[in-house]
């Protein structure tokens, strides 16, 4: 039995990248990372999930940029890993960017509905096996990951690539095993979504995690820009958020509803289509443009006034 | 503290490494303090509850002992059992009975208030009340001596493995098994391992995959579904609830015997049975057989005549009590209902078939079931036991109702129909099979004595779907709110 889980971890730890196209995004953070120290320029951030990477075209947003009058000099890159919130947000930025040469000037995440507050739960597995190292678990065990369950999930996939990756190779195989499994997957995912609505009790929500990174992102210099990105259906945000985010010296911007953006631009619930990720892209640099502009008319800092 | 937890697998190693390192009357203390550190883990409340009914029942039983007029004993007995029913009824049915009363009066114009509380139901209350009971009812009819340690009595209540889901295990099995020094067995590490691993396979990666499906379909709105789409759901959520409830037996099965401890059988391959008895056979066997020998077979004999038609009547109350077992709700009610009436009605057409066969061939004229008959008897029994589920799992009398007209008129095969029976096959198909196997065998623990080859394959099958096929989402298993 131990020879076969063995095996299972050798051959995961082997052909992990061939897991899936996110596995090969992930693996690639810190070559973008490294992209980002070559050649002069101010270096702009995009950090979320899939909804950044169907929904931002960093050409078009450059172009849109420059046509603004942002004659700058400018590096985008994108990190897009699926199915991620705030948390991973947060210890992927320090995990791969905060070390000297890494860093953005400006950090820009998308995010839609509750993403950035602390009840979106962290998925222990992934923090573990892609976005932390040794040193960050004394702060994901006080901050993130406080049960035993998701202690215990943590530590496992911090040693096991099979365990990190189990639910990567099971939705693998149960794409491949069991007919029309996508479609009854995403049906499924919306009525689990609808029962926990039903059966939630409303909270207060709360921004610590939020105010973690303004805090990290500050103390290297860092402009964090949040945008509210658009989905099919329209969503309402907390009215406690845009005031955190301001308070915490970071800029929000509602790009929910761009115009021009009909139903038919989303291939689902929530990822834009080419077409609709022109149309964002061209709105989204358009919102961004005089907070970029005012950012980038202050010096750079020194990279060695950087800590 | 589920046994599906990583936290219980903690515990249950330090109790393990202490138990090995201590002399038996430790060891039971030992156990002890474990099992109340393991019931107050989910609400340190409920302790109070359980040393109430531990208290009752231990008294109670010395008490019919010592006590030498028939009359009197009876009398402590009838205390002793409305103590426990009337604990058992404030939590579990006052808020459903005081409900149907105040509505029923307000029909006929009679407004009522009464007070209510907002219970939590202490868990495994059923479980461990039933178990203390049959204690007290088997010292009154003299079939076991009452124990003279209240230490072993408490232990024998609230021992961990088997606390707050079963199986309810009689004293006569478990109590001298706490009193004496317990042996270490050859096999007890080997077949602990098979109940164990079969136990989380049967839990997480059956019933907790299933669950997804099950709940999906029976939360969303019955004129979204196809009738293929509705049957899926109830054969997904047959296996949830077998998964579930027999996976949480056989691990603790398993653990109590790597303490070196047996406790009862509680399934025996139920979707196999051919007929209404032959399932109360085979599943949840320890709630059957007490509600055998504590309320059908008294209930069958009381006045000393016993007619066929008492038996079939006796049959229908039993089944409702038990469906009021397992919850207040009319749901569980009519679900007890039903499987009376399926009982009664099996008893009755077997006895006017014999009559018939008798009458015949003469008698003793038994003939075989083919093979075909087997099958078809098993398919009939399963989706027989499915409509009960139906009744189980539904949230109101009117979605059984929807669900049912959908079954019956709506039959458009839609992807989610194909999907979620590929799912239903694929997670229990296999259980399925290993079960036809193990039904020939003469022995439950059969794989344990295979040639090592085949059973390190089913153990790696288990353990591979166990690591890469966990649930979207952990389930607390279903039988804890009985």
């Amino acid at each position: 039995m131990l020879l076969v889980l063995a095996g299972s971890e050798l051959f995961v730890r082997l052909r992990e990248s061939a897991l899936s196209l996110d596995v090969q995004h992930i693996r690639r953070i810190p070559s973008i990372a490294e992209d980002m120290m070559r050649g002069g320029g101010r270096r702009v951030l995009f950090l979320g999930n899939s909804m950044t990477r169907n929904g931002v075209d960093a050409g078009i947003v450059e172009q849109e940029l420059r046509a603004r009058g942002l004659n700058a000099p400018l590096r985008i890159e994108r990190v897009y890993p699926d199915a991620t919130g705030l948390a991973e947000w947060y210890y992927a930025f320090n995990h791969y960017f905060v070390a000297p040469g890494r860093l953005p000037d400006v950090l820009v995440i998308g995010f839609a509905a509750n993403d950035l507050s602390d009840t979106r739960p962290p998925q222990p597995f992934r923090l573990a096996h892609y976005y932390t190292g040794a040193r960050d678990v004394p702060e994901v065990f006080t901050h993130d990951v406080r049960d035993f369950e998701g202690r215990a999930e943590f530590l496992l996939s911090g040693l096991s690539a099979s365990f990190a990756n189990r639910t990567r190779m099971r939705e693998r195989a149960l794409d491949i095993l069991i007919p029309h499994y996508r479609e009854s997957a995403q049906e499924i995912n919306r009525a689990q979504q609808t029962m926990k609505k039903k059966g939630g009790v409303p909270v207060a929500l709360t921004y610590r995690r939020l105010e973690r990174l303004s805090q990290l992102a500050a103390s290297r210099g860092v402009h964090v820009i949040f945008v509210a990105m658009p989905q099919r259906e329209s969503y309402e945000l907390d009215p406690q958020l845009q005031p955190a985010i301001e308070r915490a010296g970071m800029t929000f911007i509602d790009a929910r509803a761009p115009s021009g953006l009909v139903s038919e631009a989303f291939l689902d619930e929530m990822h834009l289509s080419t077409d609709g990720a022109a149309v964002y892209s061209h709105h989204l640099a358009h919102q961004l443009a005089p907070t970029l502009r005012a950012i980038f008319a202050q010096p750079p800092p020194a990279e060695t006034a950087r800590p | 503290m589920l046994f599906n937890s990583y936290v219980f697998w903690v515990f249950f190693a330090l109790v393990f490494v202490l138990y090995r390192l201590l002399p038996h009357r430790q060891q039971n203390y030992m156990l002890l303090a474990a099992s109340y550190f393991f019931y107050a883990y989910w609400d340190w409340r409920f302790l109070f509850v359980m040393w109430y009914s531990t208290l009752v029942d231990f008294y109670a039983a010395r008490a019919i002992e010592r006590v030498g007029s028939p009359r009197r004993r009876k009398t402590i007995l009838v205390a002793s059992i409305s103590l426990q029913l009337g604990l058992l009824g404030f939590f579990k049915y006052y808020g459903f009975f005081s409900e149907q009363v105040v509505e029923v009066l307000a029909r006929f114009g009679v407004p009522l208030s009464v007070p209510k509380f907002n219970l939590l139901l202490p868990i495994g209350i059923s479980f461990y009340i039933f178990q203390t009971m049959s204690y007290t009812i088997d010292v009154y009819r003299g079939q076991f001596k009452a124990t003279k340690s209240l230490a072993d009595f408490a232990l024998f209540v609230s021992f961990f493995p088997h606390l707050v889901a079963g199986p309810l295990v009689r004293a006569a099995k478990l109590l001298p098994q706490i009193a004496n020094p317990r042996v270490r067995r050859p096999d007890d590490f080997r077949e602990g391992l098979y109940l164990v691993l079969l136990g989380l396979f049967k839990k997480v990666v059956i019933g907790d995959n299933l669950a997804v499906i099950a709940n999906t379909i029976f939360s969303t709105p019955t004129e979204q579904l196809s009738g293929v789409e509705c049957l899926v759901g109830i054969y997904a959520f047959a296996f949830q609830i077998y998964g579930d409830f027999s996976g949480y037996s056989s691990i603790a099965q398993g653990v109590a015997r790597w303490l070196n401890i047996d406790l009862s059988i509680n399934f025996r391959m139920p979707y196999l049975a051919v007929s209404p008895s032959d399932f109360w056979n085979r599943w949840h066997i320890s709630l059957s057989t007490w509600f055998r020998d504590y309320v059908y077979v008294p209930l069958a004999r009381r006045g000393g005549r016993v007619t066929k038609w008492r038996l079939y009547s006796t049959q229908i109350i039993v089944m409702l009590l038990s469906g009021l077992w397992h919850g207040a709700a009319w749901t569980f009610v009519l679900w007890g209902l039903y499987h009376g009436l399926l009982l009664s009605g099996y008893r009755l057409y077997t006895e006017t078939k014999q009559r018939l066969l008798k009458g015949k061939r003469g008698a003793g004229a038994n003939v075989a079931p083919s093979r075909a008959g087997v099958v078809l008897s098993t398919l009939v029994m399963f989706h027989l036991v499915c409509f009960g589920w139906l009744l189980f799992r539904a949230d109101s009398m009117a979605q059984v109702g929807q669900m049912l007209a959908r079954i019956v008129t709506d039959f458009r095969v839609t992807p989610l129909a194909v999907s979620a029976f590929a799912m239903v096959v694929f997670y229990a198909g296999p259980l399925m099979i290993y079960e036809l196997w193990l039904d020939r065998q003469p022995d439950l623990l059969q794989l344990t004595r295979v040639p090592w080859l085949r059973r390190g394959l089913a153990y790696v099958y288990c353990v591979l779907m166990l690591w890469f096929f966990p649930p979207a989402v952990s389930n607390v298993f279903i039988y804890f709110q009985f």
